[in-house]
């Protein structure tokens, strides 16, 4: 049966979202940095942007703060408390390419031996609002990889542009229900909006098709066996690098992380374990303890930037049956050194 | 075993502290709970408000309600644990990792190759086999320190030379005046040594820069690359595979190891 696909005037989005969401969300808008996510309170839903250019950042830090607390040591009662804790968002803005990285980092924070009950918790209590990408960024690359400029699933709203407003159609049973509450704000969409959406979907594509005609290599399937030895005479390689971390702070599937220690700032007998966003491109992100006898086992910027590419590329291939990237292509807009992970990876498929 | 959340330490109370070399200290500890480990896995050892690292306990697996960690004092949290008093609570979660595989070995002769406090976890593995010594025919260990007061466990080589089918020997690198022992690298006990390579695994544990003389000694002597078992050293945190940094190529230590067999990993850079 095809999905049932409704009309949604552009005037009443922040009523639609204030069903959805009540009294806060992270949604899209435009500021002076560009399009990113701000916490929004319910009489400022009418900022929120749909289908404009692709957000600055992923979802990954709704899911994966950059700082978490973890736990509480010794008092275990504090611990067990911190996922006892009421928690719900609602994200409105997301991306194909936020939503498949999203899997991505499910199978490494859920589908392991252990799963991480604080991922896992945010997760589901996630209500996710997507959005066609109608205006894919320069950067964009998502083609490359066997992505879409619009979502298709594992949603549980997606919004697509038309005239007047949106077309909205549910991805999930918390979709449907959502539905189901904002029936007074919707209507049938015609066929001549379910045109205007495909075409818009196709002209998406075709930008895309054209942008990255030069890198096409279909790197997804050849990943594992790519030649990555080439990496290290490459034009492409770690040489403008300078360390920032840019690449893997905004990357929607780099998962790195530390626990980090720390006393309580009131309480000298509280301590607080946070878990904290980190990069193996940094120099001392597998240093060891001691001096010469446990050297850091990637000494260069070269063999940790190789580390980087080939955990995503071959080796989460090896371990997850998964490319560890969606193409988004925020590291190379990210990146100062003007790093060209397209240009690297055509370079080395086969 | 692993609380439902994998990032919070059980509570353990320093029991003893044994100061067994003049930078290596044992602390024996009681957790709350009793937590269960096979010989060569490894728990993160927390000292509250700094932090924790990793350490395979030196004592026998058998043991889930107290164990034994042996340690070199060298950076941040091994300075504070050094420190540590009877009767304080330290933190630990795990056990992780998947040990030695001590299945793989019945029926085989054992080499064992320490340097250091590299000993200590294979201490532990001591333990287990003794605990099973009719399944193997010989177990030989070799061990190498920097000099005769940085001899770890010296007490107990007495006994475990005298066991039936057990030979120890240990060597230094620096003698002193009154030292009548061998002198050398750990890599100069395994000089004709007399065992029968076909039927044989070696299982080392030490400094990178030793575990990468020994391979090459072993590889000389005609051990395979399979039959080689190295205590992989890396740095790590979360311990369950997912903070990315322990790997050596697709592998985790903290999952697959932090025993490897040489086989799999000596086709990735960087791996001492």
């Amino acid at each position: 049966m095809e999905p049932e696909v409704h009309f949604l005037k552009h005037t009443v989005l922040p009523d639609f979202l204030g069903i959805v969401a009540g009294d806060h969300l992270y949604g899209t808008v435009s500021n002076s940095s560009g399009i990113t996510y701000e916490k929004l309170s319910r009489g400022a839903f009418g900022r929120v942007i749909l289908g404009d250019l692709p957000p600055i950042e992923s979802i990954k830090s709704f899911m994966f703060p950059a700082r978490e607390q973890v736990a509480v040591f010794p008092q275990p009662d504090q611990a067990e408390s911190l996922l006892q804790k009421e928690f719900s968002q609602t994200i409105a803005g997301a991306r194909a390419c936020d939503i498949s990285a999203l899997g991505i980092l499910d199978k490494v924070f859920i589908d392991g031996d252990y799963a991480d009950p604080f991922y896992e918790r945010r997760r589901r209590q996630t209500v996710l609002i997507t959005t066609d990408c109608v205006k894919p960024a320069e950067y964009c690359f998502c083609n490359l990889l066997g992505g879409k400029p619009f979502p298709e699933q594992d949603f549980d709203i997606n919004f697509s542009p038309v005239q007047d407003g949106y077309l909205a159609q549910s991805g999930s049973s918390k979709g449907d229900d959502i539905i189901a509450q904002a029936k007074e704000l919707l209507t049938d969409a015609t066929a001549d909006q379910l045109e205007q959406r495909q075409k818009n979907r196709q002209s998406a594509m075709d930008k895309l098709k054209e942008q990255n005609r030069q890198f096409e290599g279909d790197v997804a399937k050849k990943g594992k066996k790519s030649q990555f030895h080439l990496l290290k005479d490459s034009k492409h390689n770690s040489a403008n690098c300078v360390e920032c971390g840019a690449c893997s702070y905004i990357c929607p599937t780099c998962h790195c992380f530390f626990l980090f220690d720390q006393r309580g700032k009131d309480d000298p007998e509280k301590n607080i374990r946070l878990k904290t966003w980190d990069s193996c491109i940094m120099a001392n992100f597998a240093k060891m303890g001691g001096e010469g006898a446990k050297p850091t086992p990637r000494p260069e910027l070269r063999n940790r930037f190789e580390n980087r590419v080939r955990h995503k590329f071959e080796w989460m291939v090896e371990n997850l049956n998964v490319v560890g990237c969606v193409g988004c292509g925020r590291c190379e807009a990210a990146c100062m050194g003007g790093s060209d992970i397209r240009g690297f990876l055509k370079e080395i498929a086969l | 075993m692993i609380k439902e959340n994998p990032y919070m330490p059980i509570e353990a109370r320093l029991e003893e502290l044994i100061e067994e070399t003049p930078t290596i200290k044992t602390l024996v500890l009681a957790p709350k709970e009793p937590i269960e480990f096979r010989a060569g896995q490894f728990m993160q050892l927390t000292y509250p408000g700094i932090g924790e690292a990793p350490f395979t306990p030196s004592s026998n697996p058998n043991q889930p309600q107290r164990q034994e960690f042996t340690i070199l004092k060298v950076g941040k949290v091994t300075d504070k644990l050094h420190d540590v008093r009877p009767g304080e609570t330290l933190g630990l979660r795990g056990a992780f990792g998947k040990g030695y595989p001590i299945d793989k070995f019945y029926g085989k002769e054992i080499l064992l190759v320490g340097g250091g406090v590299g000993l200590a976890p294979l201490r532990a593995l001591m333990y287990a086999l003794f605990n099973e010594i009719d399944k193997f025919p010989r177990i030989s260990i070799k061990y190498g320190a920097r000099s005769p007061n940085e001899l770890l466990f010296a007490g107990q080589y007495k006994k475990w030379r005298s066991m039936a089918k057990v030979d120890f020997t240990e060597t230094v690198d620096a003698p002193v005046n009154s030292w009548q022992g061998n002198v050398g690298v750990v890599t100069t006990l395994l000089d004709n040594i007399d065992i029968d390579i076909k039927n044989a695994y070696v299982v080392s544990c030490g400094p990178p820069v030793m575990l990468k003389f020994v391979t090459q000694k072993c590889l000389g002597l005609g051990f395979t690359p399979s039959q080689i078992y190295l205590s992989m050293n890396r740095k790590m945190s979360c311990g369950i595979g997912v903070c990315g940094r322990c790997n050596i190529g697709p592998y985790y230590l903290c999952k697959d190891g932090p025993d490897m067999c040489y086989e799999k990993i000596m086709k990735y850079d960087n791996v001492f």
